[in-house]
């Protein structure tokens, strides 16, 4: 069934649309993909369905509720944004942080019992964060407090979880590392995921399924064989792509090819180049 | 420290609040002893302890020396705790809604909007009422802070530099306002205005210790029942919306409590600024940044803190004394110019 359906879904700054007339029905333990240029709508998006900002138009519906009926308590419950970067400005140990991520489940009072170190400490261990548990969050590099950031939500324990570039400032490995373990939390073991990202490889790799925003409406969505298609990605990013069928996993392949699409090749040719 | 250990737990608040209290006890039985009236140890304790029923202590003291003690010296000194306390939970309250850890009530001008409500009542003759000076210096206090809230920009972009410049216009406007009503009244009871506005802990009468030590337990059980939502939103409101914190609503509650302890604070004893950007500072380094551990910590230590000054000012120059306000500026200045140096 669907755990979250998004209907005509419309968002306006100012003059300016955002997003229009977005539609989307996401299955439970899915794991979408959410591609598109910088200032795509991609965090707007993320941020009208944990119910953050309220849309313009449209409904966001999760498990049949809409969002804008539900206490914020309670959507608190079911989603979870990891966000870009952690702005803390005091002085905070990770542990305390991802801890953060028990407090829709705790009473207005309470304080975390033991149960809730438990699901902490579980994040931490998947997140590849427990050693640092004592460390100020400030001394951490970019990579590593984006690591506790997706601990934190994953201590909420949501049915949803958003990530919004979650793995912008990751190494290699650790890129492979963190979509790997998203990957395993999805599927039958019911999380359901979607990540906002530009790495159209990693994407394809790992999820079921992708949509490609363009100026603030879904170009294409599907399986990655549907959805990143040469013309489409030449469309919405305005770059030659070639994509084939990568030899080892059949899935699609996106090498970039160069220059502007309004002219096949380098934009620079030969000679072309300014006297600098 | 392995993992489990870096968080906060009832029993640490409680172990820090006890060892804070023994420090406050200490540091309050010190303070009888500072002032132009010079007592010995045991004529002090003995005092005290004829103040217990069936203690069968003997006591010689003279009546002054009695007077001195009991009617003077023990009420300021309670006096100075209660506004150190206050100032200081304040200063935990305004850091961490503005996520700044610069602010403070004097430096963001709830201090001095505060004060100038208290002289508009005073000149207004609402000094008869029983609660007039506080309930219109309150009026001021907060409309400071919805001021510089308002000045300082939307939450993307509210910086440090815009809130503390808030803070500079809203300071400048309340100060001239001061000087005006002070000028045009010309009233004898603004004679010891001047003093006042460096922070005076002297002129409290017993009604006005009761009303700020009321008013201090209302705040601080507010903010501490609060703590916990003010944790999250250090992380920034959309983490705190996302956690399901409802941010209107704690920000402002917050903000009316850190208002309210400023103006129980400033409508008796003048403004004493600087103690409520110090001291949530120093317990922030020695206990950590959770709230619920740092309000208690930051009361019981603010409470100390301004005994102390309160004491040096009494003795530094005596037989005259300072006002205290003088102190906390000499400490606080330069700890604001190092802070603002390392902060980017």
């Amino acid at each position: 069934m669907e755990i979250l359906e998004l209907e005509g879904l419309s968002f306006k700054y100012g003059e300016n649309w955002i997003l229009r007339d977005i539609n989307l029905k996401v299955r439970q333990g899915e794991f979408w993909g959410i591609l598109g240029p910088n200032g795509a709508g991609k965090t707007t998006l993320m941020n009208l369905i944990d119910g953050i900002i309220p849309p313009w138009r449209g409904v966001v519906k999760i498990g049949g509720t809409p969002v804008g009926a539900m206490k914020r308590k309670e959507v608190a419950k079911l989603v979870a944004i990891v966000p870009q970067d952690a702005s803390l400005v005091f002085p905070m140990t990770v542990e305390e942080v991802v801890l953060m991520g028990r407090t829709p489940h705790l009473g207005k009072f309470e304080f975390e019992s033991r149960r809730d170190l438990e699901v902490a400490r579980r994040a931490m261990e998947a997140t590849d964060i427990l050693p640092l548990a004592a460390r100020l969050i400030q001394s951490l590099s970019g990579g590593e407090r984006q690591r506790v950031m997706l601990a934190r939500a994953l201590a909420q324990q949501p049915k949803v979880l958003l990530l919004d570039e979650p793995t912008s400032s990751l190494d290699i490995a650790h890129q492979l590392s963190a979509f790997e373990m998203i990957r395993s939390l999805t599927g039958a073991a019911g999380l359901t995921v979607l990540a906002a990202t530009h790495d159209m490889n990693l994407a394809s790799l790992y999820c079921d399924r992708i949509a490609l925003l363009h100026k603030g409406n879904f170009y294409s969505q599907g399986t990655p064989e549907e959805a990143l298609t040469e013309k489409g990605i030449k469309e919405v990013y305005g770059v030659n792509v070639a994509v084939d069928r990568h030899p080892l996993t059949g899935l699609p392949r996106i090498s970039l090819l160069g220059g502007p699409s309004s002219e096949r090749g380098s934009r620079w040719k030969a000679g072309a180049a300014p006297h600098l | 420290m392995p993992y489990g250990e870096s968080h906060l737990t009832l029993k640490r608040i409680f172990r820090v609040s006890i060892f804070l209290l023994a420090v406050l006890a200490a540091v309050f039985l010190l303070a009888l002893f500072a002032g132009p009236t010079p007592f010995d140890a045991a004529t002090v304790f003995k005092g005290i302890f004829s103040l217990f029923p069936f203690s069968g202590a003997h006591v010689q003291m003279s009546e002054s020396e009695r007077a001195i003690l009991f009617s003077i010296r023990i009420p300021r000194i309670i006096f100075a705790g209660i506004v150190g306390a206050s100032l200081s939970c304040a200063g935990v309250v305004f850091q961490g809604i503005l996520r700044n850890p610069l602010a403070d009530p004097y430096i963001l001008g709830v201090s001095g909007g505060a004060a100038a409500g208290a002289i508009v009542a005073i000149t207004l003759g609402l000094d008869s009422l029983p609660f007039g000076v506080t309930a219109v210096a309150f009026i001021g206090g907060i409309s400071s802070i919805l001021l510089v809230w308002g000045l300082s920009g939307s939450s993307a972009e509210r910086r440090t530099d815009r809130i503390l410049l808030s803070g500079v216009i809203v300071n400048a406007f309340f100060s001239a306002l001061i000087m005006f009503l002070v000028a045009v009244a010309g009233s004898e009871r603004l004679q010891g205005v001047i003093f006042w506005l460096m922070g005076d802990l002297g002129m409290a009468e017993k009604r006005d210790i009761l009303l700020a030590s009321l008013l201090m337990i209302a705040g601080f059980i507010v903010m501490f029942l609060h703590a916990r939502e003010l944790n999250i939103m250090l992380a920034g409101e959309d983490t705190a919306l996302q956690l399901g914190i409802n941010v209107k609503k704690t920000r402002m509650t917050l903000l009316l409590a850190a208002s309210l302890l400023t103006a129980g604070a400033v409508s008796m004893s003048g403004i004493i600024g600087f103690v409520g950007l110090l001291i949530p500072h120093i317990a922030r380094m020695l206990f950590g940044s959770d709230n619920r551990l740092l309000l208690p910590a930051s009361l019981l230590f603010g409470a100390a803190f301004l005994i102390v000054a309160d004491a040096i000012a009494r003795t530094v120059i005596a037989p005259s004394e300072l006002p205290v306000g003088v102190i906390t500026a000499l400490c606080g200045a330069p700890y604001f110019a190092y802070l603002m140096k390392r902060s980017k």
